[in-house]
């Protein structure tokens, strides 16, 4: 009797310590919103932007909160699908989620945790271009604020090396054939080692190639990926990273960061004419490869090179804003990150914006051009599944070891892709 | 009549029985909800259609028959290839080298006047975290020959994780220099164990070095080295950290293993329900890896 006293004693003690902890009650309430400000309950947002562009997306929320004295908490992360997901399954997401280039916005629309923005439909209509509103629109409803906004079919070049850069594909191709003998360099650079930059390549080849419209109709469906024009466009991205033409060679291109890409064209040891980016790789170059960087004189690009059809077609790619609560503070912020005001606080620090009505003429060199191509080009504006877009970058990395397996590659992912196509 | 020593009543079995489960119950409750619970929960996620985390709808198998035919899992179309396999070949290959690299330095350094700085020097890596060790061998392999240490060295420029044929060796050597402390540190401490007597008496009855090593070194470190092998194994088959920061699956699939096909599944494609199927094959494999490698070491000792 003594001994299970002692026992019971002992255990107690315990029992009560594993109860305590581990505890699985969220910190924050289910909305995820803090305690109420001022103006009215206080918003969270999760986004990409860390480091200078945080700092610039605070100024943009400063007006908000200036005009409101609504709180606003804005958190940067490095991967913000890889955020976002447990805390949507959890039941305590953000208010707004910034979306990097829309990815993860059909997922998150299929599983039906986004809010439709109807309470400002009628402003979206007037301010932005129908193809980015359709891009995030689902059953005639628009469920996205397109924000920030980059050309995603650009290529990249050094005007003191190539004095006259390639506009057409058959230039590129007369370019690739004599850089070795004119220029005593390696013609394209790669950077396949981060995956994604096929799938930017890609898109660039198929709307340069094909034009915007058969862009927008590949990427929702109406055109299969076993088409002649996909493996077209496939084909030119084997070119692009082929042993003829690519610095360091195909493996060495497909062991290539994005950076070490872009320092193949314009760093120290340069080895290479041309890259394919989107046109924030103006900043990224500026930035991290080469500070001295001057636009116009040893950094410029111009659209990827392009067939008749192709010719004006943007890729435009959108950091798109979603809601995942409601309230009226939510709205009051939706409402000002699409305005001309929200939007235009993001020009004044250099960067493009998807509002058409904001008047970009404070910005220079790369950016109003940029920002002319976005307001004059025939914007192709599509989105896949996270799913299908890591399937067709394994696809772009095994055609480009082997290109003669381009058409079977296409052939086994069309169905895959047909049936995966819109989330 | 003198008073009899008091006899203590013996305990009825059922009070023993009840004691002792209330003892182990804190311990049962933390594997309940840390354990049992999430893999099943893991289990019907598996099962289910989602979308998302959700339970909703039950699909049976679906999930893990898609995953038979998929080709990122597993494929034989020019050769083997995908996930799975290259979680067998880290299995095969890089286990053995973290083992038997830790062996000879061990048994090289055994009695040796620098024995705790060789010890200390391959025990180092040790507590680098992957993501680290990751970023420093991406400088290693790197293709420029200005930045690469192994390229310079070489005074070549290969791309050693761009090319499909070297990315996997390459991406386990780096494990191996990470790992291989373990290994070294738990057969130096296994070789202190080894009865001098029983090697003087077989260098008596004259037997050599090998002969030495083989039958009596080698058996009296048995234990450790099973030890050893259970423990390793389970790490090398859910490797992530160091494929992911140094190729991230690639160059097209070709370093993926399936702890990062459960990864891009889940947090990047957010299937969920497949990256389910994918753990739980990957914690099935690993399962009867380990039982395999118990029962053989167990055949071993008796």
């Amino acid at each position: 009797m003594k001994k299970l006293g002692f026992a019971i004693i002992a255990v107690l003690p315990m029992l009560a310590m594993t109860a305590c902890s581990g505890g699985t009650a969220p910190t924050s309430a289910a909305s995820g919103s803090a305690a109420a400000s001022a103006g009215g309950a206080a918003v969270t947002i999760v986004g990409p932007w860390r480091s200078t562009e945080a700092d610039t997306f605070e100024k943009v929320l400063d007006g908000f909160r200036k005009k409101t004295g609504i709180t606003v908490t804005y958190s940067g992360v490095p991967d913000v699908v890889a955020a976002l997901t447990p805390r949507i399954s959890a039941g305590s997401p953000p208010d707004i989620a910034i979306l990097p280039t829309g990815n993860g916005f059909l997922d998150y629309s299929a599983q039906g945790v986004l809010k439709p923005l109807t309470f400002m439909q009628s402003e979206m209509t007037s301010d932005f271009d129908q193809a980015l509103i359709n891009q995030f629109s689902k059953d005639g409803k628009a469920y996205a604020i397109p924000t920030r906004a980059d050309m995603g079919n650009v290529l990249l070049y050094n005007p003191s090396v190539v004095k006259t850069p390639p506009a057409t594909w058959a230039d590129l191709v007369a370019l690739c054939g004599t850089a070795k003998a004119t220029y005593n360099k390696s013609c394209t650079a790669g950077m396949g080692k981060d995956v994604w930059p096929l799938y930017l390549i890609f898109q660039a080849s198929y709307i340069s190639t094909n034009g915007a419209d058969k862009y927008n109709d590949l990427l929702s469906g109406k055109i299969p990926f076993d088409d002649a024009s996909v493996s077209e466009a496939v084909k030119r991205v084997t070119m692009f990273y082929s042993n003829d033409w690519v610095a360091g060679g195909t493996s060495g291109a497909m062991g290539s960061g994005l950076v070490d890409g872009l320092s193949r064209v314009f760093g120290t040891s340069a080895d290479a004419l041309v890259a394919n980016a989107g046109s924030w790789g103006v900043g990224l170059v500026e930035g991290a490869v080469d500070k001295t960087a001057v636009e116009g004189k040893t950094i410029d690009f111009v659209q990827f090179p392009y067939d008749e059809a192709g010719k004006g077609a943007v890729v435009v790619n959108t950091d798109a804003a979603v809601l995942l609560t409601d309230n009226a503070s939510v709205q009051s912020l939706a409402k000002y990150l699409a305005s001309a005001e929200g939007q235009g606080l993001f020009v004044q620090s250099g960067y493009t914006v998807s509002n058409k009505t904001v008047d970009v003429s404070s910005l220079t060199g790369a950016k109003a051009k940029t920002a002319n191509f976005l307001k004059t080009g025939k914007l192709g504006a599509s989105l896949i599944s996270n799913d299908l877009k890591n399937q067709l970058q394994t696809l772009l990395g095994k055609a480009i070891n082997d290109p003669t397996k381009i058409d079977a590659l296409l052939k086994a992912f069309a169905p895959v892709a047909a049936a995966g196509i819109g989330g | 009549m003198a008073a009899s020593p008091s006899v203590p009543r013996r305990k009825s079995r059922r009070q023993s029985a009840g004691a002792g489960a209330l003892l182990l119950a804190p311990a049962l409750i933390l594997v309940l909800l840390f354990l049992v619970v999430p893999v099943g929960y893991t289990i019907r996620l598996s099962m289910a259609k989602g979308p998302g985390f959700n339970l909703n709808g039950f699909v049976g198998l679906a999930n893990y028959q898609r995953l038979a035919i998929d080709p990122n899992f597993f494929s034989t179309v020019d050769g083997p290839s995908g996930a799975l396999v290259n979680s067998v070949l880290w299995m095969l290959l890089a286990l053995p080298a973290c083992i038997l690299i830790g062996l000879v330095v061990a048994l090289a350094a055994d009695k040796q006047k620098f024995e705790s700085i060789i010890r200390g020097a391959f025990f180092l890596p040790m507590v680098l975290s992957g993501t680290v060790l990751g970023i420093i061998w991406l400088f290693v392999y790197s293709p420029s020959p200005q930045l690469g240490l192994l390229n310079a060295a070489l005074r070549t420029d290969k791309s050693w994780l761009g090319d499909a044929a070297t990315v996997n060796p390459a991406l386990m050597a780096a494990w191996v220099w990470g790992a291989t402390g373990l290994s070294v540190v738990i057969i130096a401490a296994a070789l202190k164990g080894v009865s001098e007597d029983l090697i003087e008496a077989s260098r008596l009855d004259g037997a050599n070095r090998r002969q030495i090593f083989w039958y009596v070194t080698l058996p009296s470190i048995r234990l450790p080295l099973s030890f050893l092998l259970t423990t390793q194994l389970v790490q090398v088959l859910k490797v992530f950290d160091v494929v992911y920061v140094m190729t991230g699956g690639g160059p097209a699939g070709a370093s993926k293993t399936m702890a990062l096909m459960f990864y891009e599944q889940t947090f990047s494609s957010l299937k969920p329900q497949y990256g389910a199927a994918v753990v739980t094959v990957m914690s099935i494999v690993i399962v009867i890896a380990y039982l395999i490698a118990r029962q053989t070491g167990r055949d071993n000792q008796s």
